[in-house]
């Protein structure tokens, strides 16, 4: 029996195929295969084509259902970067692929627990927008979370 | 290269639907509290009854619970925490309460979500009335004294035989239902901050009212029954909190002397931790498990010769599947493994010898979390 295969496009219009009964592990896709299942393309326009890379590679693992639990966690820790684990948190919410989704989260909340509120800011690139006096009374507020 | 990846990414989105609603609720309570400060947009975020339930669902499933302890030997007026999941890395360092209370004048009377229900003030010599009560959350320090409107005196009575501080969902409201020396019971409702009566439908002039245990709504007591014999019997009362009606459980029944009987939640059933002493042979320790109303089974047993049990209380059954428990004869935290039938020392939190026999020491198990009392 030959295997269905789809193409999943990135917001950077780069292809991807992957086997169709590994793709609807994502409910969007399973979805989207359900409603129209002519369509060989399937456009994904917020998914850059490195996370994509990421997701595709996550689908494609070979993994027996008792040894998942480890192998989602160590493939989101193989990737501990910031940015890169927002990305596919991201792709993995609008995909609706909950295991991946919840471990990518899970790790960005790992790193950044201990982070000072400094380092949270730095990381996630958010900008302080209190004035000097009001930040002081901010932390005197919140002293038992320093 | 968490840098270079930087670089490459420098137009990082940060998403409300990722950061807000999944990665938020995934930190600890303590690190929220810095969080508060990061920015206006997550300040107010954080403050939602919305995210409190978020973070309250995740905390419940993965946070560990802690040990709260005050001693109370000589009056003092600070608590320190330990970890029940490793008992072996020590308590942390001393926190100063919040309220003014002496610890020797304070009793802990309930605990939930990271809030815990305290009576405070009261005097031996005196009447045995708190003069007030406390909800207080030992992590942000936030507390509140409970108003005394439509509340009775015998709600405020050291001698009362229960209290049990519970969640109403569909209300966003934290109780404190209260059985007096009387048998009647009050509700203090944080929502309306005042007391109400309601009418118990069986009557039940019960002697202890033990620990109790909170699940699907329900708040299940273990109470001493209307024994004639030596051996007491027990029961177990059910309050459904949504319809404020009372029902009676029987408990499994036991031909020997129970020392100690608690109720705990565990993979979603309610078990009976139970230790005994058989003529003074042998101690045992068992656990019990209910399903449906009543229906229960022998799950788990433990022997020991050393006559030790029988000071045993149960504090936390840990992910490993070993109960801590404490012992009242010595100030000791033990870990006693079910299944290997052994058990080790693991902590110890008091520090004479004295104290550690007339146990004095308050205590309850809390989740660190960021409940506030504002409603």
């Amino acid at each position: 029996m030959s295997k269905k295969t789809l193409t999943l496009m990135s917001k950077d219009k780069q292809l991807f195929n992957i086997e169709e009964h590994l793709a609807v592990q994502s409910v969007t896709i399973r979805n989207m295969v359900k409603e129209d299942g002519a369509s060989s393309v399937i456009p994904l326009p917020r998914v850059d084509s490195e996370t994509l890379a990421l997701v595709i590679e996550y689908l494609n693992r070979q993994q027996a259902p008792e040894e998942d639990e480890d192998y989602v966690k160590k493939f989101v820790d193989e990737r501990g970067e910031i940015p890169t684990l927002l990305e596919l948190a991201q792709a993995a919410l609008d995909l609706d692929i909950k295991k991946l989704m919840d471990a990518a989260c899970m790790k960005v909340a790992d790193l950044i627990k201990d982070f000072t509120l400094e380092e949270v800011r730095e990381a996630l690139r958010i900008e302080n927008d209190r004035t000097p006096e009001e930040e002081k009374a901010i932390r005197d507020e919140f002293q038992w979370a320093f | 290269m968490y840098t270079k990846t930087m670089a490459k990414r420098s137009n990082i989105v940060l998403n409300d639907d990722i950061m807000l609603f999944q990665i938020l609720p995934r930190l600890p309570a303590r690190s929220l509290g810095r969080c508060r400060c990061v920015c206006k947009q997550w300040h107010s975020f954080l403050l939602t009854p919305k995210f409190t339930k978020m973070h309250l669902h995740i905390v419940n499933d993965q946070s560990h619970p802690r040990l709260l302890i005050v001693p109370t030997s000589k009056p003092c007026r600070y608590f320190q925490t330990m970890d029940c999941e490793t008992p072996e890395a020590g308590l942390s360092p001393t926190r100063a309460l919040s309220f003014e209370a002496n610890s020797n004048e304070m009793r802990i009377i309930s605990s939930l979500n990271g809030l815990i229900c305290v009576g405070i003030n009261f005097s031996r010599v005196d009447t045995y009335k708190y003069l007030d009560i406390i909800l207080w959350n030992p992590l942000t320090g936030d507390y509140k004294t409970l108003s005394k409107d439509n509340s009775h005196a015998n709600c405020f009575r050291v001698t009362t035989k229960g209290y049990v501080l519970y969640y109403s969902s569909c209300d966003d409201d934290y109780r404190l239902l209260c059985i007096t020396e009387a048998s009647d019971a009050y509700i203090y409702s944080l929502k309306s901050d005042s007391w109400r009566k309601v009418e118990p439908t069986i009557y039940f002039r019960l002697r202890g009212w033990n620990l109790s245990c909170l699940l699907n709504e329900n708040l299940y007591f273990e109470v001493q029954g209307r024994c004639q014999t030596s051996v007491p019997s027990y029961l177990i009362i059910r309050f459904d909190t949504r319809t404020e009606k009372f029902t009676e459980i029987p408990a499994p029944s036991f031909e020997y002397i129970t020392m100690c009987v608690s109720l705990m939640v565990v993979s979603g059933c309610i078990h009976m931790y139970v230790t005994s002493s058989v003529i003074k042979v042998m101690d045992k320790l068992e656990v019990w498990k209910m399903d449906g109303d009543g229906v229960w089974t022998n799950v788990g047993c433990y022997c020991d010769d050393l006559c030790s049990l029988v000071f045993y209380r149960s504090l936390h059954l840990k992910k490993n599947g070993n109960w801590l428990v404490r012992s009242t004869h010595r100030g000791y935290v033990h870990e006693v493994d079910l299944e290997m039938k052994t058990e080790k020392k693991v902590q110890v939190y008091t520090t004479t010898a004295r104290d550690d026999f007339m146990e004095f020491y308050q205590r309850a198990k809390f989740m660190e979390t960021i409940v506030s009392l504002k409603r």
